[in-house]
């Protein structure tokens, strides 16, 4: 290990970590798509953990209603590019990590070439076009994807490996909402969106160290009653994804 | 009234309630979620055709935003 290790010292104390585990963290390549309210905080703690190769995939530039849950970003940087302001600051909050920033838009031609330089891809998107794009991407390049959701009070996560050949997204949502639904529509509140990111990151690191994880399992986390329920996600032999 | 299994609890509903009255019921736009009915995902179009009997489950999930 070659990066300030006092850094991280409270994280090798860990008995699933370790320096062991901390190198594999520093080896780590993960891809985030959206540096939004998901991709914010699960961007951040990536980077606190010492991922070592971060990537991060947003066209979209900065507006005053994504400051309510958009960490990274302050009200001086409206109009401008997330991918690299999300670049500029991941890289001063931890200069160990090597951030690679992708400002076009992820499309089914694009999104291959991205996704098999990473061993884990996070969907933090904001849209369902791109979520099943991102869940076919991942299943065709076999890299794990962790997909998180979020809506007024409620965040949603799930965890798919093509390798071991788990249930993806299209088993969840075989069929496609006949409108584009996002956070514009519903709403959300910063706290959830940061709830659930924070999990996407924390089911990538888990990933890198081969711990359990949510594989054919949804995570539900209800933030007005408190409660979160997980349960099983089966696979669909007729999923035209991952069967 | 009949013993449905919603999102993990046990609920007493109104008998020959069709999943649609019960999304319905409940204020849940039907477009918005993906609905399990006994562990078989069911086609948006037709959950006017399904009669929940006692003992069904049924997950009602949105995965719906993100950014």
């Amino acid at each position: 290990m070659q990066n300030n290790i006092e850094r991280y010292q409270r994280q090798l104390l860990l008995k699933h970590i370790g320096e062991g585990g901390q190198q594999k963290l520093f080896d780590a390549k993960i891809l985030v798509c959206g540096a939004g309210g998901l991709g914010s905080p699960a961007l951040t703690y990536l980077a606190a953990a010492g991922v070592g190769n971060i990537g991060l995939c947003d066209f979209d530039f900065v507006s005053p209603s994504n400051l309510n849950r958009q960490i990274l970003y302050t009200p001086e940087e409206i109009g401008d590019q997330k991918a690299y302001i999300a670049k500029s600051k991941l890289e001063k909050f931890n200069p160990d990590v090597k951030i690679t920033a992708y400002s076009e838009k992820l499309t089914e031609d694009n999104a291959g070439d991205i996704f098999k330089n990473y061993d884990v891809v996070i969907d933090a998107v904001d849209n369902f076009s791109s979520r099943y794009l991102t869940n076919a991407a991942a299943y065709k390049n076999s890299v794990p994807l962790v997909c998180g959701a979020v809506c007024e009070f409620e965040g949603i996560l799930t965890t798919i490996v093509p390798e071991e050949n788990t249930s993806c997204f299209q088993c969840i949502y075989p069929f496609k909402p006949s409108i584009e639904l996002t956070s514009k529509i519903f709403g959300i509140l910063g706290a959830i969106a940061g709830t659930i990111g924070c999990m996407q990151a924390l089911e990538a690191i888990k990933l890198i160290l081969g711990l359990h994880c949510l594989k054919n399992k949804v995570l539900i986390f209800n933030g007005i009653e408190n409660t979160y329920r997980v349960r099983d996600v089966l696979k669909k032999n007729t999923c035209e994804v991952c069967r | 009234m009949i013993t449905v299994k919603i999102n993990g609890q046990n609920k007493e509903i109104k008998d020959n309630t069709t999943v649609a009255d019960f999304l319905k019921d409940n204020n849940i736009n039907p477009i918005e979620v993906t609905v399990e009915y006994n562990f078989e995902i069911v086609n948006p179009e037709n959950i006017a055709d399904i009669t929940l009997t006692n003992h069904d489950t049924l997950e009602v999930l949105r995965f719906v935003g993100g950014g």
